[in-house]
């Protein structure tokens, strides 16, 4: 390695260059002339500053809402926690609300699944498919409000008994007819036809 | 008054105190870009310039940054005399190195053969070595100081300056 004492010898010879007068004494007035009047502040450094500034103030922020969060009564930042606590339970509040109000919106709006195929509802018991279907598309089996809602829309667009076919109505008829002749309250059509065949006999 | 007092009133736009940084520093900053260019009427434009661009981008230097105002000087002028020498390729620095030194300095300064053996040996070195021997052990700036002037991180300097001084010793003893 060179010895410092030999770089020490280029040094001395480096600061004896001249400096010519029009650098140090004329030089100012000259450079004072070109000078602009104002000094620009780079756009790119201020907006620099202010992303700092922002991110710091984030940081400070969700910190003490953090800090708050283990706080007991009577300490400084108790009344953070239950200021946050207050706002959050506001927001869960009204998004259920909200959720709540679309979705009663959506069921009463949606049409039955045969009404939109232009379907007539067939005499009989609705099939199993159907059924599976109606539930997958009416979420009935929510507790609440929703529930007993969808419940009662079920039942109005669905009335379990008036779906019958043709032999099962009739059969269904002979039934009651029987029903009704054991307990004593004859229909008003048996009663005609029993007062036709009383006539008959009658005239005989 | 102190020079971080004069460097916070020159980015309030105080002139006068600009006007002490400029005497602080001019003969520095001349005497550099000197060494750097063959002429001396275009290290005296340079050195103009060198303040002239300080003074507008005064308001961004900070100290905190870890960067001191000779540092903040002797950078902008270096990133000037790059870009003369993109432009004007006869004023490079390896042109001047054989040509300004022995017309500048043996006018001036005793002829001493160790002188005119490390203006050689500087004319072999690239561009970065040159400048960290000026800046280092010329201009006594600190590891920190030189490694910001360059654009180089301040181990890669210290890894640098002590294989240079290596370089220059086997040139020397080549030479001799």
């Amino acid at each position: 390695m060179m010895n410092k004492e030999e770089l020490h010898q280029y040094k001395k010879v480096y600061e004896s260059i001249d400096i010519p007068d029009s650098i140090y004494f004329t030089g100012w007035d000259q450079l004072s002339n070109r000078l602009p009047e104002k000094q620009h502040v780079p756009k790119q450094h201020m907006w620099h500053r202010s992303i700092i500034f922002a991110g710091i103030s984030v940081i400070f922020f969700v910190a003490t809402i953090g800090a708050a969060q283990a706080s007991k009564p009577g300490e400084i930042l108790y009344p953070v926690k239950k200021l946050t606590n207050e706002i959050i339970q506001t927001v869960i509040q009204e998004d259920r609300k909200e959720n709540e109000q679309k979705k009663g919106k959506t069921m009463l709006i949606a049409p039955s699944p045969t009404a939109t195929h232009g379907i007539k509802p067939t005499l009989g018991k609705p099939t199993e498919k159907t059924t599976k279907n109606e539930n997958k598309k009416l979420p009935g089996k929510s507790n609440g409000v929703l529930g007993t809602m969808n419940k009662n829309i079920k039942k109005t667009l669905h009335p379990t008994p008036t779906y019958t076919t043709k032999k099962e109505g009739k059969e269904k008829n002979k039934d009651q007819q029987e029903h009704n002749n054991n307990n004593g309250n004859k229909p008003q059509q048996n009663q005609s036809s029993q007062g036709k065949e009383h006539n008959q006999s009658e005239k005989k | 008054m102190e020079e971080l007092d004069l460097i916070d009133k020159a980015k309030e736009g105080n002139k006068k105190a600009f006007e002490e940084l400029y005497k602080l520093y001019c003969k520095r900053i001349y005497r550099y870009c000197l060494i750097n260019i063959a002429r001396n009427d275009l290290a005296q434009d340079l050195c103009q310039e060198t303040f002239i661009k300080a003074w507008k981008a005064i308001p961004t230097f900070t100290i905190k940054d870890g960067g001191t105002f000779q540092a903040f000087l002797f950078r902008i002028a270096r990133n000037l005399l790059i870009d003369l020498s993109r432009k004007k390729k006869e004023f490079s620095l390896q042109t001047y190195q054989e040509i300004e030194i022995d017309e500048q300095l043996e006018e001036h300064v005793d002829r001493e053969q160790s002188i005119e053996r490390l203006k050689v040996a500087l004319a072999k070195l690239n561009d970065i070595d040159r400048q960290i021997i000026i800046l280092r052990y010329f201009e006594e700036m600190s590891h920190a100081d030189a490694a910001q002037v360059i654009g180089i991180k301040d181990s890669a300097l210290r890894v640098r300056t002590h294989r240079i001084l290596q370089k220059l010793k086997g040139l020397l003893t080549n030479d001799e």
